[in-house]
């Protein structure tokens, strides 16, 4: 049962989710039924699933929304803003019960009576009392929609009422409404039987129907629909598809496609004489034995049936299956495991220098590439479901600061690894609160200086090799260079005179303990902000950048990996360690000579083809015994715009890089992110590039002063 | 157009003709049902005795029931038979083809050459 709780939460969050896009396009078009519809059956499917797993509160609580939503549906209630704002709430604590698993605290009880008379004040008093047709009791579970429905059938009905059915007061145009509310329908009236003008009697019903039905509720749900006129209606009921047939009836491919294939005709030749022959209902028609009318309900019949069997089997293979990520982890780990242990025949292989052996190490390595592809391929996530969270955020806080903001967002398909989705929320929802209330200004002051009074804040997501480009952009006022420089020289982050240039200056709002905002507001202002922001980024092994016009706007842009999991790095020695850096950051390699250290009187810097670039002595940082070779390699690396040299013993090459996350003992140690296993069993660390200049700078900082 | 006759009433069915040199055209308004389908049918086949060429105009019928429906459907038919021709002019009511729609008389192909539904499957598509 708890299984089922937990498959309900889960499923129920997602319908959640789904609510509050409904709702926010919804308040944008308040007349679209189909909105309407989809917010009505998201509460109704919660609140029947809901009685059914033992969320009663949840239920009774979701049923007082859905009532409402029935009127509205029913056209008795007008949605208004109102009414979107009070179904957000509502929306707010269907969460917060869902969250707790039914234990809640007494002020969520008081929210929730007011939440409940709020919506009881919505009902006109007409409509006191008049209950939704399916709603007695909400707490059955009996009309929810998760309820196992019969097996699917496809049956053929032939409905021939008396001649005298008007005279009953029955009108078969009703029953025929009551099957199209079974399943997928198609009617098919026969009016050869209509007699003409002068013999006809207005008050008879010549018409007799064919009706095609596909249906899940059973065979007995369609024979009640005639139960008023079974005893002197002509009522022919046959099954004549159901779900079991549909694999074993398929037919043999047809004559003219065997002799084709066989080669004994060719296409056009068949094509020829098919085009020449007269299908077989305008031979039945023209011999006179079949009436045009009853071609057609056959042909109608037989079209129902592809489409069903179609969409059957369209269903079958979108059909998705809910996987615990734990599992989907595991098999990361696992994955990952192999491309180690993959790694090591290649090796093995190679030192063998056996042909065969090679083939089949070299075939090994084609599958686990792909394999490896698949399987991050199956964590990968459309950041949409992001993307329309925000949605929410800058609706409420801009009603908040009594701001215009319109959020539009583009690219809400592009996929990133579900972890890197995960972490990302917190940083973007930084950002964007930064943008919505430093960024875009008041209503009045943007028409004094003549932009439209609504604010604009883009979001967009779009791929770029192996990382993905997240750009929050917004028409607001701009980052002002000198109030920047201004601030970041009082706080001493920056000598006074210091000459930097703008993309410098953008930069420094990252700098911890950095805020330009004038007053402190509940939302961004306590100089807490960008820099965890940046740090969050850079834990992700992504990076921000900022580009800005004064009164134009600013646009951010993060660029983050697409997986967490395995990076391409480059392998590199230092005495008997390994060690990996990022291949993403590496710019080239060039050696190192005795002499070029002497050259440099002391000084880490180093000639790149006339270029000064400065090196970190990782031998030296990282405290390696040993004696360095004559001639060492400098990797270099780009960081921020900045050529940052990293002198090593030897460079190995190219290596696929499964992180693994270096346990809490290991955690704090600066300059390394985690590690990996190398080919033959041996830990490389992976470098923190980051934190490595970083350190570096505060020491060489701390020299100078 | 001066033998033109026009012909208001407004008992149960709502109707206007108007003729000229064998042709015929009937406007019918409001609501099309059992209680008033024989008056119907006499108008109609009046109608076919009269002219050569009947034109129907729907556009101002509100409501239809299936009797109606089949009447119209028996009218049409009957006119192929006598060799006369009528059709439906005017924009096809939102009654009529819902109708049609749910009593299953919308068909791509009907019993006759130009069937009197086929059109309104045409548009209801």
């Amino acid at each position: 049962m708890d299984n089922h709780r937990e498959a309900f939460q889960e499923e129920a969050r997602e319908l959640l989710a789904e609510l509050e896009s409904s709702l926010l396009e919804l308040e944008e078009s308040p007349d679209d039924q189909e909105l309407i519809g989809r917010v009505f059956r998201a509460m109704h499917t919660i609140k029947g699933s809901g009685a059914m797993f033992g969320f009663d509160e949840i239920a009774a609580f979701t049923h007082e929304v859905e009532t409402v939503f029935d009127l509205v549906r029913n056209g008795r209630i007008k949605v208004t803003k109102d009414l979107t704002d009070l179904t957000l709430s509502a929306r707010d604590h269907i969460r917060v019960m869902l969250d707790s698993s039914g234990e809640i605290g007494s002020d969520e009880k008081e929210k929730r009576e007011a939440l409940i008379s709020s919506f009881k004040k919505l009902i006109p008093s007409r409509d006191i009392g008049v209950n939704i047709n399916h709603q007695s009791n909400p707490l059955s579970g009996k009309d929810s929609s998760p309820v196992i429905d019969e097996e699917q059938v496809t049956c053929r009905i032939r409905f021939r009422p008396p001649a005298d059915l008007f005279e009953k007061g029955i009108n078969p145009v009703y029953m025929l409404d009551d099957l199209r509310q079974l399943g997928n329908c198609r009617i098919v009236a026969q009016i050869s039987e209509i007699p003409c003008l002068e013999d006809i009697n207005t008050e008879s019903c010549y018409t007799f129907w064919d009706i095609i039905l596909t249906t899940n509720k059973g065979i007995d749900a369609v024979k009640d629909v005639f139960i008023f006129t079974e005893d002197d209606s002509e009522i022919l009921i046959d099954i004549i598809d159901d779900e079991n047939s549909l694999d074993n009836k398929s037919s043999y491919k047809k004559l003219g496609d065997i002799l084709v294939e066989r080669g004994d005709l060719s296409q056009e030749d068949l094509q020829k004489v098919l085009n020449a022959q007269k299908r077989v209902g305008e031979m039945l028609i023209e011999a006179g034995v079949s009436r045009p009318d009853q071609i057609e309900s056959a042909l109608i019949e037989q079209q129902h049936i592809k489409e069903i069997r179609q969409t059957k089997q369209l269903s079958d293979t979108v059909s998705s299956i809910r996987v615990p990520s734990e599992r989907l982890d595991k098999l990361v780990d696992l994955v990952g495991e192999l491309v180690t242990a993959q790694s090591l025949l290649s090796q093995t292989a190679a030192d063998e220098n056996n042909p065969r052996f090679l083939v089949i190490a070299e075939e090994v390595e084609r599958l686990i590439t792909e394999l490896r592809d698949n399987t991050m391929s199956i964590r990968m996530m459309p950041i949409g479901t992001t993307f329309s969270k925000f949605k929410r955020l800058v609706r409420d806080l801009s009603k908040e600061l009594g701001k215009e903001i319109e959020l539009t967002t583009d690219g809400a398909e592009t996929e990133l690894d579900k972890t890197v989705i995960e972490k990302l929320n917190d940083p973007l929802v930084h950002l964007i609160r930064n943008s919505i209330d430093h960024g875009i200004e008041r209503p009045d002051i943007r028409k004094a200086s003549g932009k439209a009074t609504q604010g604009q804040i883009h979001l967009s997501a779009v791929h770029s090799g192996g990382n993905v480009l997240i750009k929050i952009t917004d028409d607001g006022m701009g980052l002002d260079t000198e109030t920047i420089r201004k601030k970041a020289s009082e706080k001493g982050i920056i000598q006074r005179d210091s000459e930097l240039s703008e993309k410098e200056l953008f930069s420094l709002v990252f700098a911890p303990g950095f805020s330009t905002a004038a007053t402190v507001t509940n939302l961004s202002g306590r100089g807490v902000g960008l820099d965890v922001v940046k740090k969050a980024i850079d834990a992700l092994r992504g990076t921000i950048d900022i580009c800005s016009t004064k009164n134009i706007g600013t646009t951010i842009t993060l660029k983050m990996p697409l997986t967490l999991a395995i990076i391409e790095g480059l392998l590199v020695k230092i005495g008997g360690d390994s060690f990996i850096a990022p291949l993403s950051v590496v710019e080239e390699c060039v050696e190192l000579t005795r002499e070029d250290v002497a050259r440099a009187y002391g000084r880490h810097l180093a000639h790149v083809r006339g270029q000064i670039v400065p090196y970190i002595r990782l031998r030296e940082n990282f405290m390696i015994n040993g004696d360095t070779p004559a001639i060492e390699q400098i990797v270099i690396i780009n960081i921020d715009g900045h050529r940052v040299g990293l002198v090593v013993d030897n460079v190995i090459g190219e290596h696929q890089t499964v992180i693994k996350s270096l346990g809490n003992v290991y955690k704090n140690i600066k300059g390394i992110s985690g590690a990996t296993i190398l080919g033959d069993g041996k830990v490389a660390l992976i470098l923190d590039i980051q934190k490595l200049v970083q350190t570096a700078e505060l020491k060489e900082h701390a020299l100078r002063t | 157009l001066s033998d033109d006759r026009q012909k208001e009433r407004s008992i149960k069915v709502q109707y206007t003709i108007e003729k000229s040199d064998g042709a015929e055209k009937i406007m019918l308004a409001g609501e099309l049902s059992i209680s008033s389908a024989e008056e119907l049918k006499g108008v109609l086949l009046n109608a076919l005795s009269a002219s050569d060429q009947i034109t129907l105009n729907l556009e101002q019928v509100t409501e239809v029931d299936l009797s109606s429906l089949q009447l119209l459907c028996s009218a049409h038919r009957t006119s192929i038979r006598m060799q006369k021709n009528l059709t439906r002019t005017g924009s096809c009511p939102g009654s009529l083809m819902t109708i049609a729609e749910r009593a299953g008389y919308l068909r791509q192909r009907g019993c006759t050459g130009n069937c009197f539904w086929a059109d309104i499957y045409e548009l209801c598509k």
